[in-house]
């Protein structure tokens, strides 16, 4: 075999060895300063870790090829498809995407799943917590929260399998809950008519809605950024108009089966809106 | 006369680049176009960033764990125990392919390392083939989070799994009768140049569980850099047709069978969304396209989109990844053709 070249360091090491620790080092430091959540959906996460640990580890294992001569002809063009991504990651900021501009984020029709009918019970029942006072770190909390069936004696029946519990008679949808809550009330029309809720969420508006009706809707992450739909039940509140586009507000109402967009489904009657800051964590999850 | 083949597969590779930079600044010229000011530029620049990174963070550790496996197997396994498994008799090897992709629950880009290493280590291609298009199909995750974004209609992942399996199989041997004579395997500088240790058969029974380690991992480090390449090519194409192409297009097929059919497999090889989840993707169409068209979004994704595609071009010969993914798409399509009138 020929010893190509023979100079003192290795430069094609030299470069795996920077490009792994370069992503090893972007994976830690999102996952660290939790910015990982922007990214991908927190199942993932455990993932990630697991990649940093092998590239830290493969780097290691480079790192004793940095002085053996280089053994064969090396085209460093490929090494240019990783330092873009590199630079990309380490040049601009984690941001939340850009609602417009995602291609099937804003499709109106997507949004409420008039498929969808009574969820049964799912194997990997990951029930969430229902908090009012919702914290950050109760995102990652919940997450976690093992098969704990919390048992509910309100009515006893299917919503209250997967941690849904009325609060003083009221649907309270938040950052944990949000995707249950909307298919348990797609898909039960009827048993939530009447109901008190209270959502938060940013203000959807679409060319074709009527001046009064708006979305109180989230985004939600079934995998990674990538993948990001706007979901949401839509309303009806008088002052819809005035509401802007994108703000972030708590709204409360009542469930009625209305029509929207020529469609009979639940609808939210909006009584009150107050403002509210940005949630720390943003995105909602389907599990 | 080997390394001028080879210097010719690199001048491929400076081509691709030039074509990426090419085809990104004429999206990017177009969409800043459309744009008015500055900021909302910065801002596209800055979701397209997101959806790129996010397609990366998430497949990468996948990637690694396709690639441990694909390099313990070349590794510490020998060729004879592997072929063995897969059997070279056609009918019971395809069955065992189908299954085998059961004990595979990862990401279907991890499979695609973990097939190109069962062919070069001898299994039949055809098997092959049919191993790697069923395995991101039947694999357990895949099936539950279908069940899961589905619920109280098990009806969606029964055919997902069967048409799956048909289409796989039917591609298999397909590849069977109209056998490649010559090579498929790309010839790059590794594949020929692997003198080294790490590529000899005799070793896996002279060295130690240390040294094997080693080689495992530099094996791996090698393959991320071939396979990471293709891999990092795939997320910025499918990024940038995320956040290029307008959303009209979803709105304007009411009604058109046969195009929302073609429009649903089109996007599912596009987005290249994670076979485990993109069940969840296929929900939110479920409104507008029939459960036939939202088939083909279900069976076409997990077996080929540009990731896949990129990701096997590291592998093998172009002509032979053109062959593969044409049959994938004609198969798909005409099964699925009389299923979008019944469903």
């Amino acid at each position: 075999m020929e010893k190509i070249k023979s100079g003192k360091l290795n430069i094609d090491a030299v470069l795996k060895v920077l490009l792994l620790l370069g992503f090893a080092t972007f994976f830690f430091i999102t996952v660290k300063s939790g910015t990982i959540h922007m990214y991908v959906h927190p199942r993932i996460v455990s993932y990630i870790k697991i990649g940093t640990v092998v590239m830290l580890a493969m780097s290691l294992f480079q790192l004793k090829e940095i002085f053996k001569p280089q053994r064969k002809q090396v085209n460093f063009y490929q090494y240019f498809f990783f330092i873009i991504p590199l630079l990309m990651a380490f040049t601009l900021p984690a941001k939340e995407v850009n609602i417009g501009i995602v291609s099937f984020a804003s499709n109106i029709d997507s949004m409420i799943s008039k498929n969808s009918t009574v969820q049964s019970k799912a194997q990997n029942n990951d029930n969430y917590i229902q908090d009012n006072s919702q914290n950050a770190n109760n995102i990652r909390d919940t997450y976690n929260t093992q098969n704990s069936d919390i048992s509910l004696s309100v009515n006893g029946k299917e919503g209250e399998s997967k941690g849904l519990k009325l609060q003083d008679n009221t649907v309270v949808m938040d950052d944990s809950n949000f995707v249950k809550w909307l298919d348990e009330i797609s898909n039960n029309p009827l048993k939530y008519e009447g109901k008190r809720v209270t959502v938060s969420g940013f203000v959807f508006k679409d060319k074709q809605f009527k001046p009064n009706e708006f979305v109180p809707a989230r985004m939600m992450m079934t995998c990674c950024a990538a993948d990001m739909s706007i979901v949401g039940l839509p309303a009806k509140y008088k002052l819809a108009s005035e509401l802007k586009k994108d703000s972030w507000l708590k709204f409360s109402g009542t469930i009625v089966n209305g029509e929207f967009n020529g469609q009979p489904m639940p609808i939210i009657n909006v009584e009150s809106a107050e403002k509210i800051e940005k949630p720390q964590y943003e995105y909602v999850y389907p599990y | 006369m080997d390394k001028i083949d080879i210097l010719k597969k690199d001048k491929f590779e400076h081509r691709l680049l030039y074509i990426l930079f090419g085809l990104s600044a004429l999206f990017l010229l177009n969409t800043l176009n459309r744009v008015i000011d500055f900021s909302s530029a910065i801002s596209w620049l800055q979701s397209f960033n997101m959806v790129f990174l996010s397609i990366l963070i998430q497949a990468i550790p996948f990637i690694l764990i396709g690639i441990l496996v694909s390099s313990t197997l070349q590794v510490a396994i020998p060729s004879e125990t592997i072929v063995k498994l897969f059997p070279q008799k056609k009918a019971t090897g395809f069955i065992i392919a189908i299954f085998a992709g059961v004990f595979f629950p990862v990401c279907d880009c991890a499979i695609v390392p973990v097939a190109a290493r069962l062919i070069k280590k001898g299994v039949s291609l055809p098997v092959a083939i049919t191993f790697m298009l069923s395995a991101p199909i039947v694999n357990p995750i895949v099936i539950a989070s279908t069940l899961y974004a589905f619920p109280k209609q098990p009806s969606i992942a029964f055919l997902r799994v069967s048409i799956g399996i048909l289409i796989a199989v039917i591609v298999g041997v397909i590849f069977l009768f109209f056998g490649e004579k010559k090579s498929i395997l790309k010839r790059s500088l590794d594949n020929t140049h692997c003198s080294c240790d790490c590529c000899s058969n005799r070793i896996q029974n002279k060295t130690g569980i240390i040294k094997k380690l080693e080689l495992i991992f530099m094996h791996a480090s090698t393959e991320f850099f071939q396979v990471g390449k293709f891999l990092i090519i795939g997320a910025f194409f499918s990024s940038l047709f995320q956040v290029c192409i307008s959303k009209d297009i979803f709105n304007n097929l009411w009604g058109h069978k046969i195009l929302s059919l073609l429009v649903m497999m089109l996007a599912a090889f596009i987005f290249s969304i994670c076979s485990t989840s993109d069940a969840f993707i296929a929900k939110t169409f479920s409104v507008q396209f029939s459960t036939g068209a939202i088939m083909g979004f279900l069976v076409l994704g997990p077996m080929i989109d540009i990731k896949n595609m990129l990701m096997l071009l590291a592998s093998f010969k172009k002509s032979f990844v053109i062959k593969l993914i044409a049959t994938i798409f004609i198969v798909t399509f005409l099964i699925l053709y009389w299923l979008v009138f019944l469903l």
